[in-house]
């Protein structure tokens, strides 16, 4: 498999919020693009990736090809890469040849890793509530939670979103709805679970690959968070509820 | 193989302390245990994923970490979890009690992909756990603690608990690797009549989950042809003790090799082509603390393929002059060994061969082996033979050990030189016998005992184990016995040790290799070893150690802390009948003293 895209930040915080997730992943490209994810090995997340031959600026594969990677060396190599840096994988007799093109040209051979292809799980669930916003207001969201406590309640009261924390201090909590300005849409009923905060913080990544995330969660019911991808491509995390 | 039934036969074990019902139920296991498995589910049952001697990492999740992962897994929070470990105490039931109760929140469970991922098999529980303990780097906690907290999720209740325990290393099953050999000599000879096959096996290859799938895969014939191998430790001969010069000479058959006794590391040399191994007398790899051992060995023994035997002593820079062992301990501690082997280097004093190119020397008598070693090696200042002498006198054998005395070595050990002298890896006999100089006293013989049992103290020791429930090893029953209560000779460091090393190892019941009368304020697992020494051995009804002898059990009056012995395991320690035959001496000593002064 062959692909180059145009910015290499984009595809390494794709890798890096993978790498919050899993040591290790596997790749499968096929004609139509690449997939990849699987589930956390403490089996509360699990990451589906699919990212659209279309994105990327050239993309060669066989009918199906599957490879394996060890994320700390990619992201390794991925850890200076610049806004207009051009990145091209390229796999090649057990090796992955990764190079970047900006100011310089580096380049980088990564030894493949022997992986059990992961079986795409079915998934059909119905969701009670979703919202749609801007990446950014996620992360803020976020960030205002993070530190306060480990588990975060997520309800849906009247269309709008409620994301609380409940810590030693007290309770914090951010309120959204689409009068408010914050959310760009929302629809559902009145909904209520719990999650681990940690869980959610390690998607603020997708900040530099995707500007529009949506939430889907019930009561009793994993988190879906979609972090939209140009062409159609999407980043999906689900996160189990906690029982409390 | 499914994990639930390892788990399912943990659980019955640790409810048995009969070693005959112990043996019978592992057993019992062997046989339901495919034979690829056999090594890994040995390694399981021993508490570990491979023998110490690999230098492997060990899994680093401590009690903070394991917490997060039995929360993250039950869906319960942390500071929920650490309550229930207050008032449970054992962090393994606190999993299975919030396994029982919890909802699960695999994520599996919402996406319909949990037939993909089924029960825990025993393959899949392994290898996750080597994904643990070779975890390492930035962010490798995190990892350690997801794939647990993955495996927790997966577990029954009663798996999670033995996982649990797995990992903080306090399985409680109560079996010792003697046990381990009676069952597999039961399971794949039929009878204990098999046993001492088995046995010889892992003396000369002491790598128990190895010795198991050979003799799962192959059979027990097959062990019969095991020889030591370069790169597996064997498991060291041991030597008898005696004060009386007269009486050792006597039992070692008249004539004798004398070796000097260094107050060193006792060390196991292995070359196997480039490769240097040095293991120490508890078969720990400890290569990296000697670099300077390893060049010396490359350098000045002939050869690419053998195994000798030896005592890592350290010098004095300026003088040379013998150092006492303790000096060797800030190799184990300094984080840059270069600045050690400068500031503390290192003599080898070589005294036996085990193995050579290809060839078991360990049948051959002494003085073969002795020949052999004289043969490859090129003696030097910094690795030579031990200073020895062939005598069958006892007033040399005496001269001798004052010598030894007094150039700084511990005593000598005498060395029978007859044509059954063979080596007796993992046995004490008669064959080497050590005379050291503290049996010149009344038991001013040091003894190693182990600990069993701690005391609160009171006073300025208040709220603090100030006192020590000691037990000597009784190889026969395979249990550790009661001897003492020591609770003098500490320093404040050893004292401010003594609690966290305690803290690490207590329990609320006894261990079910501990025989004792005595109850400590808590119950510790039989892993430390420290050095006493008492004024003498008396009858006691308290202790029982000995107890068979119809008299009571036998004690040490006023016992002493010496020195913690980390390079010992509790089947190293004293054993019963050495204290026996001390007290028997003493004993004799006594009568011996009444007639003179009757006369």
């Amino acid at each position: 498999m062959k692909f180059k895209a145009v910015d290499a930040v984009s595809i390494a915080s794709i890798l890096r919020t993978v790498g919050e997730f899993m040591p290790e992943v596997t790749l499968v490209s096929t004609k139509e693009g690449l997939r990849l994810g699987g589930v956390d090995p403490s089996r509360v997340a699990y990451v589906d990736i699919v990212i659209p031959s279309l994105y990327f600026q050239e993309f060669e594969s066989g009918e199906r090809e599957v490879i394996g990677i060890k994320l700390e060396d990619v992201i390794n190599a991925l850890k200076n890469v610049k806004k207009n840096d051009g990145l091209t994988f390229f796999t090649n007799e057990g090796k992955l040849e990764l190079t970047i093109e900006g100011d310089f040209e580096r380049s980088f051979i990564i030894p493949l890793v022997e992986l059990e292809e992961p079986k795409n799980p079915g998934i059909n669930l119905q969701f009670a509530f979703k919202a749609k916003m801007l990446t950014s207001t996620f992360n803020e969201t976020l960030d205002i939670l993070s530190d306060m406590g480990e588990s975060v309640v997520i309800s849906s009261e009247d269309g709008k979103l409620i994301i609380s924390v409940e810590g030693d201090v007290g309770v914090s909590r951010v309120e959204l709805s689409e009068a408010a300005g914050n959310l760009i849409e929302a629809s559902g009923t009145n909904a209520s679970s719990v999650y681990g905060l940690d869980y959610l913080l390690k998607t603020t990544k997708m900040r530099n690959s995707s500007d529009v995330v949506e939430l889907m969660f019930g009561t009793q019911l994993p988190l879906k968070l979609r972090f939209q991808l140009p062409q159609e491509g999407y980043g999906d995390v689900y996160i189990a509820p906690r029982a409390e | 193989m499914e994990f639930k039934l390892i788990a399912e036969y943990f659980d019955r074990l640790e409810k048995i302390s009969s070693r005959l019902q112990l043996t019978s139920l592992l057993s019992d296991l062997f046989h339901k245990t495919d034979p690829s498995l056999m090594d890994k589910v040995v390694y399981l049952i021993q508490g570990r994923l491979w023998p110490d001697f690999t230098g492997m990492p060990e899994l680093g999740l401590g009690e903070k970490f394991l917490i997060k992962a039995i929360s993250m897994a039950s869906g319960v929070k942390e500071e929920e979890v650490e309550k229930t470990y207050k008032s449970v105490g054992d962090l393994g039931e606190v999993a299975m009690r919030l396994k029982s109760s919890s909802k699960t929140s695999s994520i599996l469970t919402f996406l319909g992909g949990s037939q993909t991922f089924g029960s825990l098999d025993v393959l899949e529980v392994y290898n996750e756990l080597v994904k643990i303990a070779e975890s390492s780097g930035e962010g490798s906690r995190d990892i350690k603690i997801r794939i647990f907290a993955g495996l927790l999720k997966k577990a029954s209740p009663l798996e999670a608990k033995y996982l649990v325990r797995f990992v903080e290393g306090r399985l409680r099953l109560g079996i010792g690797d003697a046990t381990v050999l009676d069952a597999l000599a039961l399971t794949f000879g039929g009878s204990s009549d098999y046993r001492p096959i088995v046995e010889r096996a892992y003396n000369l290859r002491a790598d128990l989950g190895e010795i198991a799938r050979v003799i799962a895969k192959e059979g027990i014939e097959k062990l019969k042809s095991v020889i030591p191998t370069p790169g597996i430790p064997i498991r060291p001969m041991l030597a008898e003790r005696l004060s009386d010069p007269a009486e050792i000479l006597d039992k070692v058959g008249g004539k004798a090799l004398v070796d000097y006794k260094y107050d060193g590391e006792r060390a196991q040399i292995h070359r196997n082509k480039d490769k240097v191994f040095i293991f120490s007398r508890r078969m720990e790899n400890i290569t990296d603390q000697y670099v300077d051992v390893v060049e010396y060995v490359t350098r000045y023994l002939k050869g690419d393929d053998f195994i000798v035997e030896g005592e890592i002593v350290p010098v004095d820079p300026e003088s040379g002059e013998m150092r006492p062992f303790q000096e060797l301990m800030h190799r184990r501690r300094k984080n840059d060994i270069h600045e050690a082997i400068r500031e503390y280097p290192v003599n080898l004093y070589l005294f036996d061969l085990i193995y050579y190119g290809g060839k078991d020397y360990t049948v051959e008598p002494l003085p073969a082996r002795r020949q052999k070693l004289e043969e490859i090696i090129a003696e030097n200042d910094k690795v030579k033979i031990a200073e020895h002498m062939l005598t069958d006198s006892v007033d040399k054998l005496t001269e001798y050990f004052h010598q030894a005395i007094s150039e700084g070595a511990e005593g000598v050990m005498v060395k029978s030189v007859g044509p059954n002298s063979v080596y007796q890896a993992g046995s004490r006999g008669w064959l080497w016998i050590k005379l050291k100089k503290d049996y010149q006293s009344e038991m001013a013989d040091t003894v190693d005992l182990v600990i069993v049992g701690a005391f609160y103290g009171k006073g300025k020791r208040g709220g603090k184990f100030s006192s020590l429930l000691m037990a000597a090893y009784n190889p026969d029953k395979d249990v550790f016995e009661t001897v003492c209560k020591v609770a003098s000779g500490f320093s404040d460091q050893e004292l401010d040790e003594m609690q966290s090393k305690i803290s690490e190892l207590k329990r609320s019941e006894r261990h079910p290799r501990v025989v004792s009368e005595m109850v400590p304020d808590v119950w510790v697992t039989p892993a430390l070893v420290a050095e006493i020494i008492g004024a003498e051995i008396t009858i006691s009804p308290l202790h029982t150690c000995c107890r068979e002898t119809g008299k009571g059990g036998l004690s040490i009056r006023f016992p002493r802390f010496i020195r913690w012995r980390p390079d010992k395991s509790p089947e190293d320690a004293t054993t019963t009948k050495e204290i026996m035959e001390m007290y028997s001496k003493q004993y004799k000593k006594v009568e011996e003293k009444q007639i003179d002064e009757n006369i």
